[in-house]
């Protein structure tokens, strides 16, 4: 889990170092978002990915008033069988306490999507506030404000995680607060690296040369610049925001009975996997890499729509 | 001793398990063949022993320290734990029958000369030393309960020969005596009668609560405590010198595996058959689950959310889990607990008034279906709890509790509508307040409505399950719950606090080890040690002081319990055990309630 | 370089005095404060009196500054990380029976890693958008996406029930060199590790080698006749690795925590499991000493991984003292 999203982070510094360094963006002809919003839109695999998602978030709200199923009352659900096969009444089978599995994974997806998208907004918020201030400003604000990350990157991420989480009592709230709360530190590395360079490019300093307010500037040059590796950077965190709700759920820390989340689902469905029910772990692990993928695949393409060198080609 | 605790550990991982072992007594079996062949043990995830000296403090007084290590090297002075029940053994005790004389106010026990690996007499001496301790530092051992329990009660005690004399403060009913007290009692060889060096202390010579003998006794203590904190000792001179059970330890590790070998010098009937024990630590149910469909563990546990088919009755396995059919035998029993959730009876919680009423109580009790939960959410592995008497208790202790309050909604709904309660907003409403015999009762206004909260441990699967189904039937009769999930601190708070918004909690169960007794002077005395949520009745307190210092049997305190409802009873779950199938055991497997592991009886 | 090196040793000094105090004040925050592992610890057996009893005999009735000062005092002049308070074991013990064993697991995958993810990074991105690269891209996105224990757990199913027919677990013994001498059982684990480090890295060392294949230097290479593959290794290769030390120095606390749901999967115990049961025991002592150690590691990793660079590059030791 840790070594994938500190690759990711690593990933992304390098990425964004890399793609700074040529520093020639903000000197075309044709509105830039256009000519952007047409590499997106070439990109086949990220519009099926969105449209995959857009379909699957509509399903997971919706499904239930199409195939409407009892999934918090246990009571109600003593009548039914555990381990059921798929059959026309229930076209996913049954999970081992009964519940209906397509009404499950609606459900669990509920709690899945709504967190992993909390979450990765919340990381990305403070993330782009803490980078920003920290990057534009510089001097002794910076170095204090860098070291403090520093110390939170150091601590290594899920072992403060789950402490927090193994402390204090965990609602649903908890649980994104948390998650945002811990996750911004790589966001805030990867937006300061952007701001630092944007700051030192030619216009911001003749900007400044031209008596612009230090406010003036992140709103007119740093925010807007940078705005593609904040879009980047929040897709990713998604994605991430949901592997780690996963992660917690395997480890029982997610999120807690009636509710449940697909996580909590697939550690469930793993326990089944001996006993030859398919229909608890695959649909459901389907759906998920699916996502995931969907979502990395959009994050990729946004990235490629960002790449001036890729706009020139 | 708390059950909740135990599963927890289990839990932090995720998967449920909750470790079962398969202990037996037989007539001694005589065959003189070698001890050959090796039991694998599974220890349940995150509970392997790391405690080897039995006086001990409570950081390490549990399960898996006292019944699945220690025990198996130190036999206590009394044998509880017989198939089925937690009845006393006295074949296995080195003890005899203790004597209660002088109006229940003396006790002579007397020694039957066992062995120490060492040579020495297993003694009053070996008593006295514990005893010489206990008074020294009563603080220092958690079995101790104050001023319930001995050394407290202890007026005088002495040992000659194989004869110790103890008179009490003042005549004990000898059942607690010997469940809750003697039961405790450990005898310890005189090589641990030293602070180190060879130097021999005067802990086990000296007179009983001199203090001279405090001194030495607390001098020796913590030399002993110091070496229990070193893993490298144990298998050791010091500690193994003084074992006097079948099993001699030849091999710890800090990950918590153990082996044993067999103490040839082991004086009791059933002696070991098996070259080797080997205790393997697990971190995972799962882990051990894949080490069972390798064929790798002898005895392990399964949970019972694999399983398919329930159990046939209760305590009585069903088919076992397929990808072990061909190798295991699956088994299952009762442990020696009760389950329950105590109500907060504290007067300033703002539904104080609520509570203390007994038809809510009923009404709240006549809500749980507890068979329902067992035969759906525990796969039928569990068993119908209605009073604090555990299940299958020996009748020399208590007569069985018929069960008063079965689920039953519509009687529940009728017994609140009786009283002057109507469902308003989906909520019972009081509409009738007043003390009369049809009335809501005293100090409930009118508009009062039955919404309670409700806390209860995080972390197990099947308690949430179990409590999604409690709180939606509750509701089904306009009972409301607000809820919440915590660690054990904030629901022991929680559940004695006027302002935590908790009328009810829950943290597992009490699993009575090794106070033996299903006494009620802990839980439910206004003076007890874990009397949680506060509950105070003087007909209970007559009652409990009745079993500690009367004569009676427990049997009119366990039907006030089930009757008066001082917390409400709750399904307890049964563990599942995995014996391979070509162990053998001299007089076939049935679950030990007490948890003890006895390997002896074992072989192939 | 040599003052670089000091000014960037203070700094970590700076960073692991805030380390400290994040995570010796975090405890007060919890319910009952710093004595709430006294009821974890004690269990039904806590009342008031015990609690008071347990709080006083580690050192919880003073002021949090005593206490701060002890702590320090304790570690940097006695060398000394404190005693669990669950398990009957100091935690220098902890650390040195469960860091080797997670280390030789993490280590031994890493350098799989290295050697399959570098590789194959490369060759995608010299075969960029054939069936290669896209089965490769494919692959390592959805083993990316999901979720690692599943993965583990699908590893136990195929390869040690289905087929072949290995050890769901490594051999229990303390001893970290386990993996010498009964290397089959480690065989599923490792590859599970490998498996979920690989997807990340050869996707990020594809990308990175594709950013310098397009840079000038690289195409000026080609422009005076280089061949492609002396090009792709000479240049591009060369001038990727930088990015790999950084993210090697980066991964240590992955090192030691990612391992955590292999471990536990695979039922080998190492510090990742060690520090779930410790935090949710609320074992403070331990959490405590092994975020201390965990974080020393980073920032040395870090250190290093920057000298090292500043060393090849001088243009990023000026970007690193600004």
């Amino acid at each position: 889990m840790t070594t994938n999203i500190e690759n990711r982070i690593s990933s992304e510094l390098a990425a964004t170092a890399t793609a700074s360094a040529s520093g020639d963006r903000g000197d075309h002809v044709i509105p830039m978002w256009k000519q952007r919003f047409r590499i997106f839109t070439h990109n086949k695999l990220a519009i099926a990915s969105v449209v995959f998602l857009f379909l699957l978030t509509l399903a997971c709200y919706l499904g239930p008033l199409i195939h409407p199923t009892n999934q918090t009352n246990q009571a109600l659900t003593f009548g039914y069988k555990w381990n059921a096969p798929p059959s026309l009444h229930h076209p996913l089978g049954t999970d081992s306490s009964g519940f209906d599995e397509l009404g499950r994974i609606f459900y669990g997806g509920e709690y899945s999507l709504t967190l992993g998208f909390l979450a990765g907004f919340i990381t990305i918020v403070i993330g782009t506030l803490y980078g920003m201030i920290s990057g534009f400003f510089g001097g002794l604000a910076d170095t204090m404000m860098m070291r403090l990350l520093d110390a939170f990157l150091s601590i290594p991420y899920i072992f403060l995680l789950l402490t927090l989480i193994a402390v204090f009592n965990r609602s649903t709230t908890f649980l994104i607060a948390v998650i945002g709360l811990t996750g911004w530190w790589g966001n805030a590395r990867i937006i300061r690296g952007d701001a630092l360079l944007i700051r030192n490019l030619e216009y911001s300093q003749a900007a400044t040369a031209m008596g612009a307010s230090k406010m003036h500037i992140v709103r007119r040059h740093v925010f807007p610049n940078s705005i593609s590796n904040i879009v980047t950077v929040a897709t990713f965190s998604v994605a991430d925001a949901i592997l780690f709700l996963s992660a917690l759920g395997f480890l029982g820390l997610g999120i807690q009975t009636p509710q449940t989340d697909w996580g909590t689902m697939l550690q469930s469905g793993t326990s089944q996997v001996q006993n030859g029910f398919w229909w608890e772990i695959y649909p459901l692990a389907a759906v998920f890499i699916l996502v995931v993928v969907s979502i990395n695949y959009i994050g990729d393409a946004l990235r490629d729509a960002f790449e001036v060198r890729l706009i020139e080609r | 001793m708390q059950l909740g605790r135990r599963l927890r550990l289990a839990m932090t991982i995720g998967v449920a398990a909750s470790a079962l072992s398969i202990g037996l007594i037989a007539p001694t079996v005589s065959g003189a063949s070698a001890p050959s062949g090796t039991i694998v043990w599974a220890d349940a995830p995150g509970a392997s022993a790391n405690y080897i000296f039995p006086y001990m403090s409570c950081t390490y007084f549990n399960v898996n320290n006292i019944n699945q290590f220690q025990f198996m090297m130190f036999r206590p002075l009394y044998w509880f734990g017989l198939p089925g029940t937690a009845g006393i053994s006295y074949p296995l005790s080195p003890a005899k029958a203790p004597v209660f004389t002088n109006g229940n106010k003396t006790a002579t026990i007397t020694m039957k000369g066992w062995k120490f690996a060492d040579g020495q007499t297993v003694n009053a001496q070996s008593v006295m030393f514990f005893l010489n301790m206990y008074a020294a530092d009563p603080g220092g051992y958690c079995g101790n309960n104050g001023s319930l329990s001995i050394p407290a009660l202890i007026k005088s005690a002495s040992g000659h020969g194989n004869t110790v004399k103890i008179n009490f403060t003042k005549s004990l009913n000898p059942g607690y005596a010997l469940y809750n007290n003697l039961s405790m009692l450990v005898p310890m060889p005189k090589a641990w009668d030293t602070t180190g060096g060879g130097v021999a202390g005067k802990c086990s010579t000296g007179v009983y609560g001199a203090t001279s003998t405090n001194v030495a006794c607390k001098n020796v203590e913590a030399y002993l405590n110091a070496q229990s904190a070193n893993f490298a000792t144990y298998t050791g001179k010091l500690w193994q010198s003084g074992v006097d059970g079948p099993w001699r330890l030849t091999h710890f590790d800090s990950l918590g595996n153990a082996t044993f070998q067999p103490n040839n010098r082991y004086s009791g009937p059933v002696k070991a058959k098996v070259a080797f024990v080997k205790q393997v630590a697990y971190t995972t149910a799962t882990a051990e689950e894949n080490d069972l469909q390798a064929g790798k563990v002898t005895l392990g546990y399964v949970d019972a959310s694999v399983l398919t088919s329930p159990a046939k009755a209760p305590g009585v396995a069903g088919p076992n889990w397929a990808p072990l059919v061909s190798r295991y035998n699956l088994l299952s029993g009762s442990s020696w607990a009760f389950n329950y959730a105590p109500l907060n009876f504290n007067p300033s919680d703002p539904k104080a008034a609520l509570i203390k009423q007994l038809y809510v109580r009923q009404a709240l009790q006549l809500g749980i279906d507890q068979t329902g939960i067992i035969n759906n959410i525990f796969k039928g592995y569990g068993f119908v709890t209605s009073s604090p008497l555990p299940p299958f208790a020996p009748a020399s202790i208590s007569a069985p509790v018929n069960n008063p309050y079965p689920f039953d909604l519509a009687k529940a709904k009728a017994l609140l509508t009786s009283h002057g309660w109507t469902i308003q907003n989906n909520v019972q409403t009081c509409t009738s307040p007043g003390a009369g015999a049809n009335q809501c009762g005293a100090g409930i206004a009118q508009g009062a409505t039955l919404s309670f909260g409700v806390i209860w441990s995080s972390g197990s699967p099947s308690f949430d399950q179990q409590w999604a189904t409690q709180i939606a039937d509750w509701a089904s009769i306009g009972i409301q719950f607000t809820h919440s999930t915590g660690r054990f601190n904030t629901i022991a708070a929680g559940c004695a606090s006027a302002t935590s918004g908790y009328e009810m909690c829950q943290f597992g169960g009490w699993v009575y080890a090794p106070d033996y007794y299903p006494s009620g002077e802990s839980l439910f005395s206004s003076q007890g040690g874990f009397n949680v949520g506060t509950y105070s009745d003087p007909q209970m307190e007559t009652l409990i002081k009745d079993t500690i210092f009367g004569t009676a049997k427990l049997t009119a305190f366990e039907n006030f319990a089930a009757q008066q409802l001082p917390v409400l009873f709750e399904p307890n779950s049964a563990g599942l055990a995995e014996v391979l199938k070509t162990l053998k055991s001299t007089n076939g497997f049935k679950a030990d309630p007490l948890l003890n592991f006895m390997p002896e009886y074992y072989h192939y | 370089m040599g003052t670089y090196i000091l000014r960037r040793l203070f700094q970590s000094v700076i960073v692991l005095i805030m380390v400290l105090l994040i995570t010796f004040t975090l405890p007060y925050f919890q319910p009952h404060g710093i004595v709430a592992p006294a009821y974890e610890v004690l269990g039904t057996h806590a009342n008031t009196r015990t609690v008071a009893l347990w709080g006083a005999q580690h050192g919880m009735n003073h002021s949090y500054i005593v206490r701060f000062f002890a702590y320090v005092n304790q570690i940097v002049f006695h060398f000394n990380l404190g005693h669990s308070y669950k398990q009957n074991l100091s935690v220098w013990a902890i650390i040195a029976l469960y860091v080797p064993r997670t280390i030789w697991l993490a280590l031994s995958s890493l350098i799989l890693t290295v050697v399959i993810a570098i590789p194959l990074g490369v060759m995608q991105a010299a075969r960029r958008n054939t069936a290669f690269d896209y089965a490769a891209t494919g692959s390592a996105f959805v083993l990316y996406a999901m979720p690692s224990f599943l993965l583990c757990m699908l590893m136990i199913d195929a390869f040690s029930f289905h087929s072949l027919h290995l050890p769901s677990s490594p051999p229990t013994q303390v001893a970290p060199w386990a993996m010498f001498t009964d290397p089959i059982g480690f065989i599923l684990p490792v590859a599970s590790l490998t498996m979920l480090s690989v997807a990340g890295i050869s996707r990020y060392m594809r990308g990175t080698v594709l950013e310098v294949m397009v840079q000038d230097y690289v195409r000026t290479a080609r422009a005076k006749g280089c061949s492609s593959r002396r090009t792709l290794f000479r240049h591009a290769f060369r001038n990727a690795l930088g990015p790999i030390v950084t993210i090697l120095g980066l991964s240590i606390p992955g090192l030691l925590g990612g391992a955590l749901i292999v471990e536990s999967v695979f039922n080998y115990s190492g510090l990742g499991i060690q520090t779930v049961i410790a935090a949710t025991d609320l074992d403070i002592p331990t959490v405590m000493g092994i975020t201390l150690l965990v974080s020393i590691l980073t920032l040395a990793g870090n250190l290093i991984a920057d000298v090292t660079l500043g060393l090849v590059n001088p243009r990023i030791r000026i970007e690193g003292t600004r």
